[in-house]
């Protein structure tokens, strides 16, 4: 078990290259399965028995070379820097190489200009656990597979402000409640109206991506009957359409 | 609208417990009962590591003999824990295998109704409040929403299952460092048998960018919730971690045994805020409700840690509680902020725990409990100065609101200085609602619930304003829910 009572004097003796790594770390993060499967890589993801570190590996299987690659570290205050430092080393270079790739290379490059060791007396010890890493990479490229790439489903993506008419500009920056609530109002006036009475039994059920009304017939009151409904549908969209949006659409709630 | 008296009384009782409804969803259940099989039985339906089949198996021996505390001021007719099911976890739709919730498309949809029912919206929307949000339907994580984002960030928040196969050995370290298996009887169960919860890592000098919110709903009425949170926050490290609960009405009693274990290093600072509203229990007879008897414990291990316990306990039929803050490094603080509140015949024993132990620590306690019916609402507090704690500080506040005639609010204050340059002030309150207090807030234009919420508020302020914003504006209304029709 790491002892972390010795944490500020690790990082009081660390150089400023890895001191600035510690803080500021340029390659964390973490891969899913899907980042893998869209890029169409091989996800190699393998952390110490020690509690050091996690590596995530986007590695290209037909030429063995790591295209991306991006480490979570959580175990004394010299995995950040050594984790972080070795992730932006081996990207673009073989699994053979980076397996193979030397703890003082990775400690050198922590050094300063000025040629200090990087974790002052402790040398190479903080480094330890990069070898089983990469021992542990090695045994598990084999089974490292290539997942089928997924099928994009187009998912609503709001326009860009500068590109808002002005309908947009009415009806984007209010909050979800206060659009469910506008239409609530419009669409209950437009139905009262049409059918001549107040007690329908109706309600919004959500409003997604902006412009999607759901609506749910049902509840204390008058209920439409379902042949209906398609209809009364058609016509809270008409309403909403001219009074707020256009692209406003409405949908029953299954 | 309602029409009559009885649509009115309707429409109220709906209002008051407005959660206590059960979401019809296939379970996976390991049937009533404890034993060695059903602990070795919890760990390979979740294909455990050995290291926490063994972590369970001891603390099921030590469980074993340790003898149930009978010590608290609560009266409760004793619990068949042979007649509890321990484990309970929704079946993914189609398949009968063991969850693996890699996206929300593949959570049973019921289960995601049911969250936004209780106003969790699992949905995008929740990325515009910032918040990200692990929800745990009994005994297993549903989904953690923003995990990627927070990724990038480095940080590490998802469901205690996950971290087990993907961080194992990181559990290892921390699992059991701030409460023992050891500690008391239901730590010592809920080591045995947990079977999820939350965990968190903060890596060094982050400030998480979101706030961290879990959502805990027992929804078997026959099973129990054991889950577990570990959070443990790196050198000079930042969270907010919220946490909320319900359970469905249910007449049998529902048992919450749950540990939480918070770890503050070196200049890092933990802020835990919950907000409680278990089901209480029939109103008149008490019948059912949701035993809470929770460990939680933040260990400040590093200089100038910090870490904040801030609660609003609503529910419950029986709270027993005491989130302590065990202060080992130099300079460092624990804060506990409470509001306590006990309707119906609702009971609780909760308060705090701050033991110092390193030099120049301080500690504040404020406590606020409000008593109405026939409940009963006891503050436990200890605070330990340990010799070699030079120089420490401690504030206690313990005030008690009586709402009515038949309730009953009692205060166990412990101190213990075992150095001569410790501070430690003490104030304790006790005061009454009463319907002249009322009276004249209405008489100057105030309703009714307004005016019971303006004097609850003014109470309370203390512990609202250091509510994240997300719970305040909730702790108030459920504060105002909760006292209707109890002031007279």
């Amino acid at each position: 078990m790491v002892s972390t009572m010795t944490a500020p004097i690790l990082e009081a003796s660390m150089s400023d290259q890895a001191r600035q790594r510690l803080r500021k770390p340029l390659r964390r993060g973490s891969f899913r399965p899907l980042d893998a499967a869209r890029a169409e890589f091989g996800l190699l993801t393998v952390a110490d028995t020690q509690g050091q570190a996690r590596i995530y590996w986007l590695i290209d299987l037909n030429t063995q070379v790591v295209e991306d690659a991006r480490f979570l570290a959580f175990g004394s205050l010299a995995s950040h820097p050594i984790a972080d430092c070795w992730t932006e080393q081996l990207r673009g270079q073989s699994v053979e190489a980076v397996c193979h790739m030397a703890a003082a290379d990775i400690e050198a490059a922590l050094r300063d200009k000025s040629g200090t060791p990087a974790f002052g007396e402790a040398g190479l010890e903080p480094l330890n656990f990069i070898s089983e890493l990469q021992a542990l990479a090695l045994a598990a490229l084999p089974s490292v597979k290539l997942l089928p790439k997924p099928v994009e489903v187009e998912r609503y993506q709001r326009k860009r402000e500068q590109d808002w008419d002005e309908q947009d500009r009415v009806w984007l920056p209010l909050s979800l409640m206060k659009k469910i609530m506008q239409v609530q109002d419009l669409a209950g006036k437009a139905l009262s109206e049409r059918l001549n009475r107040s007690d329908i039994a109706w309600s919004v059920e959500g409003l997604h991506d902006d412009f999607a009304v759901v609506v749910k017939f049902g509840g204390t009151g008058w209920m439409p009957p379902e042949d209906e409904q398609p209809t009364l549908v058609l016509f809270i969209q008409s309403a909403l359409q001219n009074a707020i949006h256009p692209a406003i659409t409405v949908s029953v709630k299954s | 609208m309602p029409d009559t008296d009885d649509d009115t009384i309707e429409q109220l009782n709906q209002e008051a417990y407005k959660y206590g409804f059960t979401t019809a969803v296939d379970a996976v259940t390991l049937g009533r009962g404890l034993n060695e099989d059903v602990v070795r039985a919890i760990s390979a339906t979740r294909h455990e590591p050995e290291f926490l089949l063994q972590f369970r198996l001891r603390a099921y021996e030590i469980f074993l003999k340790m003898p149930e505390p009978d010590w608290a001021a609560l009266n409760y007719p004793g619990i068949d824990y042979q007649d509890i099911q321990y484990y309970s976890a929704p079946k993914t739709a189609g398949e009968r295998k063991e969850p693996t919730y890699d996206s929300l498309d593949e959570i049973d949809p019921e289960i995601l109704r049911t969250f936004e029912k209780l106003g969790i919206p699992l949905e995008e929307q929740k990325a515009l409040s910032g918040v990200a949000v692990d929800a745990v339907f009994d005994s297993v994580s549903v989904a953690t929403t923003h995990q990627q984002k927070l990724f990038d960030a480095g940080v590490i928040f998802c469901s205690f299952s996950e971290a087990l196969e993907q961080f194992p050995h990181l559990i290892e370290r921390w699992l059991g460092s701030v409460v023992p298996t050891a500690d008391n009887y239901f730590a010592a169960l809920n080591s045995a048998v947990f079977s999820d919860g939350s965990f968190v890592y903060i890596p060094p000098h982050v400030r998480c960018p979101l706030e961290l919110s879990t959502y805990f709903r027992i929804n078997n009425t026959d099973s129990g919730q054991f889950e577990r949170t570990l959070i443990i926050a790196d050198v000079g490290s930042h969270v907010s971690y919220l946490e909320g609960c319900t359970a469905p009405q249910a007449k049998r009693t529902q048992l919450h045994a749950a540990v939480v274990e918070l770890v503050a290093l070196d200049d890092a600072e933990i802020k835990y805020s919950t907000v409680q509203n278990w089901y209480a229990g029939d109103k008149e007879t008490g019948e059912g409700g949701v035993y809470n008897f929770v460990t939680k414990r933040g260990a400040c291990r590093g200089k100038r840690s910090k870490i904040s316990w801030t609660q609003v306990e609503a529910g419950s039929s029986i709270t027993w509680k005491y989130p302590s803050c065990v202060l080992l490094g130099d300079d460092s603080v624990g804060e506990f902020y409470s509001v306590a509140l006990t309707n119906g015949r609702m009971q609780a024993d909760t308060g705090t725990k701050m033991i110092h132990i390193g030099k120049n620590t301080s500690s504040t306690i404020i406590s606020k409990g409000i008593s109405c019916d026939k409940s009963k609402n006891v503050y436990r507090g200890m605070v330990t100065i340990h010799p070699k704690a030079e120089n420490a500080r401690n504030y206690t506040v313990c005030d008690s609101m009586l709402v009515g005639k038949e309730c009953s609010a009692h205060t166990y204050p412990y101190i213990d200085v075992r150095v001569n340059s410790a501070q430690l002030e003490h104030e304790a309150t006790t005061s009454r609602m009463s319907e002249e207090q009322l009276l004249y807030l209405r008489s100057r234009g105030l309703e009714e619930e307004d005016a019971i919420a303006a004097v609850v508020n003014g109470y309370a302020k203390d512990v609202l304003e250091v509510l994240p914003l997300e719970f305040a504006a909730e702790a108030q209304k459920l504060l105002a829910l909760k006292l209707e029709h109890s002031v007279g």
